[in-house]
């Protein structure tokens, strides 16, 4: 039966050809060295997955980039995982694409008839590192905004079309949404295909020479080299998840901010040039682009050099390039990174942004992030927009021992906030540092009530914000103390008639607050002894309303309620 | 035969992508951003993040839009002098070390001096200067992007 199948099958599909090619000996035999290319390929279909696995959440804009990145990372069931892989997966195609050019340059693998395939194989190691460059900006996250924006900076200031080239890819003259559609059609459909070119011709060229033989016996593919190269690949696999989640993953900055100081860094396999580039003063523009085009180059004309078998000298030259080349490179790029980890100021910023990152995330997860896109995460915590305001407007008088006027805090028009006020009005914390009011003649005196007296008067005046805990007795108590005693000469306790103090009526509700903060001066508030500024040109009818809000949440908060509103970015 | 299809497809591409070129696709308005009270502004710098009122990028329009900051400062004279904070050479974001007292730019290490002039890096010019109005009482600045490199300032 399973014979009939199989003849059908192969009658159609000529599987069975195909799959002799595995029984077939391979001169040189099986060898670890040759899991290189599979294990390449095994790499570049984990990118492929993992990538098609995060564009399912993944969305290229302004406004939506770094949040749907921070969605994933923080939210999306194991996508912080996969990120992790996805990153760190294109480093380790990095060391690989390397390790495979090394090994082949220490067995000649350049020379004819396999000049064609160097060249592909080098091509492919070029098309790679573009992943990197096309597809960090895509978290529009402070790193990868940086780090892209200096990139292209240099292509831009190449000689020749850098310019049109830039503004093709970025999108016209700015970051900006084009920016990330098209580095993501780049990075998900224009290079993929490009590889996947590359890599086919590669392998073309591979079956045409066969491997290099290592010397071994012959031995068919199957199993000899087949269970090699899967081995090979699952332990890669399970390094490169191990090292990924010793690494914190692929990692999320906070959103881009076109404003931030921020210390740009290339990819570890760009660090070279970034220390070469920082190293040379004049030269900069050429290294960081001329010197990839000269290694290629030369690389390239590595099979000129030493072109057949038999002139060791020229491959011991050959290789001695090679690995002073590489030697070069690592030991700039330690001195680099160390240089900056020396740097106290640029570990203090980094702290900092790491610690503006946590909080964007932690902001993202709990608000949500603002259609306008990552930054406006910030804007999203109770109360931004009167805190903001307040920083700006209000804290220079109302808060700290500089202040000039009574201080607005934790428990404003509260009960016990309202007593001390009736018991000294002169305290510092009340009417004490503002000058215009202490001084007048007209300044309150302390009150003489005292015992039921005091807490009928509170009552009635707290009755008057619209808290719903009002004790209705203490209140009527309070009102005949209120308008035959010394309180109703400057102050009336309804209507908006003009009284030498602030009429009470609505005293501490958001009515009262939008009213005072229009016009302090007004004649039914503290007329001629106003000495605020009137906000009623200068605010927005919704600032205002979102002051008040806040100063009636005051009354009910805590000095922790307060701390916890701030700091709504680092500064 | 094959080339002339091939042209065929290929120009109308390539036409496509290159739509963006030379092509002003990101835009806000140009007139001059409220960033801080005069009063607020001494002679130490500081910096104020640029808002634009509304952005028009590509398909999207959005309201307040940080395009980018100003250092704002009141120089010996009194007069109010704003610099953007974008890095004549590679166009990173610069800050400014107090120790110091002169603005750094942390990717390749340019330092200018108090006033924007170049000191020491790879930066072939000083700062750029932005236009400043004062208008009752509040400092305006007007947003202008410049083209990174060379030693003479060319609008982006
Ligand atoms: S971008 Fe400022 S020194 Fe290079």
């Amino acid at each position: 039966m399973r014979a009939r199948i199989g003849d059908w099958l192969d009658e159609r599909v000529g599987h069975r050809e195909v799959l002799a090619q595995w029984q077939r000996p391979v001169a040189g035999g099986a060898s670890f060295a040759h899991t290189l290319s599979f294990l390449f390929a095994f790499l570049l279909v984990i990118e492929a997955v993992s990538g098609a696995l995060l564009a399912l959440y993944y969305a290229p804009s302004t406004g939506a980039a770094w949040a749907s990145v921070a969605y994933i990372e923080d939210q999306v069931t194991l996508g912080s995982v996969v990120r992790g892989v996805h990153r760190w997966g294109m480093s380790a195609v990095v060391i690989v694409a390397g390790l495979h050019l090394v090994v082949t340059a220490l067995r000649g693998g350049y020379r004819r008839p396999r000049e064609v395939q160097w060249w592909l194989g080098l091509g492919l190691i070029g098309v790679v590192t573009l992943y990197s460059v096309s597809g960090f900006v895509l978290r529009w996250d402070q790193y990868g905004y940086w780090a892209t924006k200096v990139e292209l900076a240099y292509v831009n200031d190449a000689p020749g079309p850098g310019r049109q080239l830039v503004q093709a890819v970025q999108g016209g003259n700015e970051f900006g949404n084009l920016t990330l559609t098209h580095f993501y059609a780049l990075h998900a459909v224009v290079l993929p295909i490009v590889t996947l070119l590359l890599a086919w011709a590669f392998r073309a060229q591979a079956r045409r020479h066969g491997v290099l033989p290592t010397g071994g016996p012959a031995r068919a593919a199957w199993p000899y080299q087949s269970v090699r190269n899967w081995v090979v690949a699952a332990l890669a696999l399970i390094a490169l998840v191990a090292w990924s989640q010793h690494a914190g993953g692929a990692g999320l900055d906070g959103p881009a901010d076109p404003t931030a100081a921020y210390d740009a860094r290339p990819q570890w396999y760009f660090r070279p040039l970034f220390a070469l580039v920082n190293t040379f003063g004049s030269l900069r523009t050429f290294i960081a682009l001329g010197l990839p085009l000269v290694v290629f180059g030369v690389l390239a004309a590595v099979p000129f050099f030493d072109g057949r078998p038999g002139r060791p000298r020229r491959h011991y030259a050959v290789l001695a390039m090679l690995f002073v080349g590489l030697a070069g490179a690592i030991g700039v790029s330690m001195q680099s990174y160390a240089k900056d980890d020396d740097d106290q100021e640029l570990q203090r910023r980094t702290h900092r942004f790491a610690r503006e990152a946590a909080r964007a995330r932690t902001l993202a997860k709990t608000h949500g992030v603002p259609a306008p896109g990552g930054l406006a995460v910030f804007t999203t915590p109770r109360f931004y927009v009167a805190r903001t305001l307040w920083a700006s407007e209000c804290a220079s008088c109302h808060e700290g021992d500089d202040r000039k006027a009574p201080v607005l805090g934790p428990g404003l028009a509260s009960r016990a906030h309202i007593r001390s006020l009736l018991v000294d009005p002169s305290a510092p914390e009340h009417y004490g540092l503002a000058k215009k009011i202490v001084e007048d003649e007209n300044a309150m005196p302390k009150t003489e009530a005292t015992g039921d007296d005091l807490d009928a008067l509170v009552e009635l005046i707290y009755a008057e914000t619209g808290a719903t805990d009002v004790d209705p007795a203490k209140v009527e108590k309070g009102k005949p103390l209120f308008d035959d005693g010394p309180c109703a000469d400057c102050h009336n306790r309804a209507g908006t008639d003009a009284s030498t103090g602030p009429n009470l009526a609505g005293y501490g509700s958001r009515r009262f607050y939008e009213a005072v903060l229009r016009d302090s001066g007004a004649p039914n508030l503290f007329g001629k002894l106003d000495d605020m500024p009137a906000y009623d040109d200068d605010l927005e009818p919704n600032q205002i309303r979102a002051m008040a809000d806040y100063l009636v949440w005051l009354r009910t908060a805590t000095p922790a309620d307060l701390e916890a509103l701030k700091p709504s970015r680092a500064p | 035969m094959g080339g002339g299809v091939g042209a065929a497809l290929l120009v109308p591409a390539a036409r496509l992508v290159g739509h963006a070129v030379g092509r002003v696709v990101v835009s806000s308005p140009t007139d001059p951003i409220d960033a801080i009270a005069a009063d607020q502004v001494g002679d130490l710098p500081v910096r104020v993040p640029l808002v634009a009122a509304s952005v028009r990028d590509a398909y999207a329009s959005t309201a307040n839009v940080v395009l980018g900051a100003a250092w704002l400062r009141r120089g010996q004279d009194g007069q109010i002098a704003a610099l953007s904070s974008v890095c004549p050479h590679k166009g990173c974001a610069i800050g400014f070390a107090e120790g110091a007292k002169r603005y750094e730019c942390p990717c390749h290490s340019a330092t200018f001096d108090l006033d924007g002039n170049r000191l020491s890096g790879p930066a072939e010019r000083g700062l750029d200067p932005l236009p400043v109005v004062i208008e009752r009482g509040r400092v305006k600045v007007t947003w202008v992007r410049y083209q990174n490199g060379g030693a003479d300032r060319k609008p982006a």
